[in-house]
């Protein structure tokens, strides 16, 4: 799409509220995000969940039996459903869903931010390095980009747990970072590549800046808008990765994540008896990736919509 | 003038072709020619103008001397020292003594940086200074550029300033070093009347007291000869004419200068007479050599001009003219 | 038949040192047809004039006072969409950060046919293409050079293009900031020589904004100087640049260099021996003023008319006027 950058800008002004009390960039930006429908609404949804993983610590504090892991009712063997002292039910051993699906509210943020950062850290640093220093580095650099990236996640993580065992969670937010990094760092190469011919890049050349200077104190400013835009992005696919590993029974056992409580449904074949038990992690996983990903769509509107690209 | 006027920078035969990338759908590679076989001089502290048409070249000659690009045929010197072998430690040396000047105050400021963190930076680069006298320093810069009082431009970002003033902190963060030589390239053109001629007056006190030498780059030939000792003149990558200011503006040589002066705007003063050398209607272009000029030349003469082009040769008192009917 | 009028049009920059007043009370009127002149010196809120018409102010400046009348609609008043309409259309601006109007991922050419195309859409590709070349011929650059990117162009051409792209829907108003300060002289002559053409072609109204008065005087019929946010004289081109009155004007035509004059030309200095007098009520230019009188440090300032089509925001206008 060509637009004129001038009309963009145009578009993006118009949408600002009539009162004007903003004072930095910073703040309009903020406001055309406010006035966004789906940021709207995904930044709620978002803190709805955030508040679950906030509170996943209160069940267990009440009652031991509401402990997500340990925690089981004695009066209860299998799975019941709703009731006064269990919210959303119980499981097939009698623990409860609610405090479980508080705690998994806690594990998706955990495996989603923190592997969304690092593969954003490391992609924004090869992309920011690729793209300035070009050549060969670049051609190495994004060769590797490329065999990481056609490899599928999924099965690699397959096969690192077939090969080392059951993998904790560390590793496996690891992995999946190691192996999502390539999508951005390409992005952000190419903002790089763009950065690089403007000339207050060369203006702090001629200044005598070092190559690590320029690309720390110049180009990286500029790239961290985008940067932080792929994280929203990064974090929905990580959670995905994290509750489909789950499902296929190769999670951290020793932690209750949403994916987890899914497989727990369906090994012990309560897919169609236990709605009360199926429908809220699942919910939960469709809800929490579909926000993360609307607050990003937000954000990116916010920026210059040149730099829209689609995610891979 | 002494004739031993030691050279600060010497071009010599300079070619600098730009290339479109070829890519797997367009073979065909489109070449432009921004300098042709361009010698010069430049003599330590003298402010040498240089002047031509949009596209001429004359953006491309800073970026060369800069050496933020390279040429492709021929060598540049810096106190007779080849500016191509340098490396690292001497490569940042270098940095310090020349600067320049961007044409494009819009471009050449990063949007993330406050006005104190852009003129700073050099300082802090070359490690000149503790933050007591560097903040003092940016400061007097800031107030040489007539951005006064400086504390209330300090913490601006580049959007929060008009052009002007853009391209005034532009200036500040070249000078703040005291280079020895500044590449200025176009460095006020959106300024009004007045600052301008303080912004001049800045350039000449650099001249006389500290003794740096400026390559003015400018297409307005009023300003050129308010401020420089010597003009050149280019056109489409070749040296035209260059001499000293007084000479080339008040007896030009050359058809293209004079088309220059004819065009420029009459204001405040009755119609002078015109030179009129420029074509209404531009020939058409010869293949193979010829004189650059000579498809919207007045004066050019068939089988003359249409066949060779035309070397600079010297006319007298340092002035020097590349066209055959001068 | 008037086609712009602005009414008393204040505008504040809020900065996190407080505010920044930009514009302060400027009025004028533009017929079509006829070009405005807007000098003054750099700072002085000239684009942010261009920009409040256009409806395009940054985030953190509020228009507090004012009308802008447009084919006698209140501009201010129209919403986003409605302003839209006539954006580009009927108003568009060759903005004074020319070189970055153009989007360096997309050849020239194409951005400019797209500027065709999408504020009319029923226009064939054929037509488009054929306009898109008419317009780079109108501002001289070669057809073989029109697929190229921006960054391939120098910064004459990048400005051209961008005249050209301003061109491109045939608006009934053009603010042009500073639009020929990359160029040239024979180039700006040719330039300003086609947009007169192009003006009488489409009676076309500019808003001419530029710092150098040489090219002011050659393509405008009426001028407003400015300085520091204020209008300080306004009127035709031959008053006010003839016989300027203000002193601000004063300083700033002689502070223009030409080519015979050797004078050195006169700069505004400070008067150092009077302090510094910053009360906004009183004449924006008093602490530079070579005129300056008690009066002055006294009053504000008040409109002058000397002639219908010449007005000063002078006190001393009648003396200085008079001898
Ligand atoms: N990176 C580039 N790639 C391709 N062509 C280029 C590049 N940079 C400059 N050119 C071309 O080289 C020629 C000379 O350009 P240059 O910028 O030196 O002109 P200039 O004299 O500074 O013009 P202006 O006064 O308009 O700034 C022009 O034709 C320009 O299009
Ligand atoms: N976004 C902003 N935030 C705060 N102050 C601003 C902003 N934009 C402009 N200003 C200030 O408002 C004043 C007027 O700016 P404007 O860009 O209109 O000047 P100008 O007359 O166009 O000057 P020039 O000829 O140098 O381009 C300047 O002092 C500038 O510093
Ligand atoms: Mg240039
Ligand atoms: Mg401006």
């Amino acid at each position: 799409m060509v637009t004129n950058t001038s009309d963009s800008m145009a578009g993006a002004l118009d949408m600002l509220p009539k009162k004007r009390q903003k004072i930095s960039a910073f703040n309009e930006k903020w406001l055309i995000f406010k006035e966004n429908f789906i940021g709207r609404a995904g930044l709620i949804l978002l803190s709805l969940f955030a508040l679950m993983a906030l509170l996943s610590f209160i069940p267990p504090l009440i009652d031991p039996m509401y402990h997500p892991m340990t925690g089981v009712d004695p009066k209860i063997s299998c799975s019941v459903g709703p009731s006064i002292h269990h919210w959303l039910g119980t499981d097939f051993i009698g623990r409860d869903i609610l405090s479980q699906l508080l705690a998994g509210a806690k594990i998706a943020f955990m495996v989603g931010i923190s592997s969304a950062f690092i593969s954003i850290v490391l992609g924004t640093s090869i992309g920011m390095i690729a793209g300035y220093f070009g050549r060969y580095i670049d051609a190495i650099l994004m060769r590797l980009a490329d065999i990481i990236m056609v490899m599928p996640t999924l099965l690699v993580v397959l096969i690192f747990s077939s090969l080392f065992g059951q993998l904790n969670i560390w590793t496996i937010v690891l992995v999946i970072a190691l192996f999502r990094w390539p999508g951005v760092s390409r992005v952000i190469r190419a903002q790089t590549l763009t950065l690089k011919q403007r000339p207050f890049i060369e203006a702090a050349k001629l200044a005598g800046a070092s190559p690590i200077r320029i690309i720390l104190r110049h180009i990286m400013p500029n790239v961290l808008p985008l940067s932080l835009l792929y994280m929203t992005f990064r974090v929905s696919s990580a959670i995905i990765i994290e509750a489909a590993l789950a499902f296929l029974g190769f999670g951290d056992p020793s932690s209750v994540s949403w994916g987890m409580m899914l497989q727990w449904v369906w090994k012990t074949g309560h897919m169609f008896q236990a709605p009360y038990w199926l429908l809220p992690p699942g919910i939960c996983i469709s809800l929490i990736t579909l926000s993360f990903y609307m607050v990003g769509r937000a954000m990116d509107e916010v920026l210059d919509p040149r730099l829209r690209k689609e995610d891979d | 003038m002494k004739t031993t006027t030691k050279l600060i920078v010497e071009l010599d035969h300079i070619r600098k072709v730009y290339r479109s990338k070829q890519t797997f759908f367009r073979s065909d590679q489109k070449k432009i020619i921004a300098l042709e076989c361009l010698s010069m001089k430049i003599k330590r502290g003298e402010i040498l103008g240089l002047v031509g048409e949009s596209g001429s070249g004359k953006t491309t000659i800073g970026r060369l001397i800069v050496k933020l690009e390279n040429p492709d045929t021929g060598k540049i010197y810096l106190d007779d020292k080849d500016i191509s072998l340098l490396k690292r430690n001497s490569l940042k040396n270098f940095r310090s003594r020349l600067q320049m000047i961007f044409q494009d105050p819009y471009q050449s400021l990063n949007p993330q940086l406050s006005v104190f963190d852009t003129v700073v930076e050099p300082l802090i680069i070359h490690k000149i200074g503790d933050s007591t006298s560097r903040q003092k320093q940016v400061n007097q810069s800031l107030e040489l550029v007539d951005l006064k009082p400086p504390a209330d431009f300090l913490d601006s970002y580049p959007h929060q300033l008009s052009g002007g003033q853009r391209q005034r902190v532009a200036i500040a963060r070249a000078i703040v070093l005291k280079p020895e030589f500044i590449v200025a390239d176009e460095p006020t053109s959106m300024l009004d009347a007045t600052v301008q001629l303080q912004i001049f007056d800045i350039l000449l006190e650099l001249k006389n007291k500290l003794n740096i030498t400026i390559l003015f780059i400018t297409h307005s030939i009023t300003a050129a000869r308010y401020l420089c000792d010597r003009i050149a003149v280019i056109y489409r990558g070749h040296l035209m004419e260059q001499g000293p200011a007084q000479d080339v503006m008040t007896n030009p040589k050359h058809p293209y200068t004079k088309a220059l002066i004819d065009a420029h705007p009459k204001f405040g003063y009755a119609n002078k007479k015109q030179y009129k050398t420029l074509l209404k209607t531009q020939r058409e272009p010869v293949n193979g050599e010829c004189c650059p000029f000579f498809i919207r030349c007045e004066i050019a003469k068939m089988g003359v001009c249409d066949i060779k082009t035309p070397e600079l040769k010297k006319k007298h008192n340092h002035h020097s003219v590349a066209c055959f009917f001068s | 038949m008037t086609l712009l009028e602005v009414k008393d049009l204040s505008v504040v920059y809020q900065t996190r040192k407080g505010f920044i007043t930009a514009l302060n009370n400027i009025s004028f009127e533009l017929n079509r047809g006829n070009t405005l002149g807007l000098v003054g010196e750099s700072g002085c809120g000239k684009s942010t004039l261009g920009m409040a018409l256009m409806r395009l102010l940054p985030g953190n400046a509020s228009i507090i006072k004012g009308n802008l009348f447009f084919e006698n609609q209140d501009l201010l008043k129209l919403t986003d969409d409605e302003i839209r309409q006539i954006r580009w259309k009927k108003i568009s601006m060759i903005f004074q950060a020319a070189m970055n109007a153009l989007n360096p991922v997309h050849r020239v050419a194409d951005q400019i046919m797209e500027a065709i195309t999408t504020h009319n859409s029923s226009l064939l590709r054929e037509s488009a293409i054929k306009q898109t070349e008419k317009l780079f011929d109108l501002v001289n650059i070669p057809k073989r050079r029109m697929t190229e990117y921006p960054h391939q162009y120098s910064g004459g051409m990048k400005q051209r293009a961008v005249i050209a792209m301003a061109l491109a829907c045939r608006p009934s108003l053009i603010i042009a900031d500073e639009p020929t300060t990359a160029l040239d002289v024979i180039l700006q002559s040719q330039i300003l020589e086609s947009i007169k053409l192009f003006q009488k072609k489409l009676n076309l109204a500019i808003l001419f904004i530029s710092h150098d008065i040489a090219v002011v005087a050659d393509i405008c019929h009426d001028i407003c100087v400015m300085y520091a946010g204020e209008l300080i004289e306004y009127g035709a081109k031959e008053k006010v640049l003839g016989a300027p009155v203000h002193p601000y004007t004063k300083t700033l035509i002689s502070s223009y260099l030409t080519l015979i004059r050797d004078l050195r030309p006169l700069k505004p200095v400070q008067d150092s021996t009077t302090s510094h007098i910053s009360n906004p009520d009183l004449c924006c230019f008093l602490n530079y003023c070579p005129n300056s009188e008690k009066i002055c440090r006294n009053q504000k300032p008040v409109w002058v008319e000397l002639a219908p089509d010449h007005r000063v925001f002078c006190l001393l206008a009648n003396k200085i006027y008079n001898g």
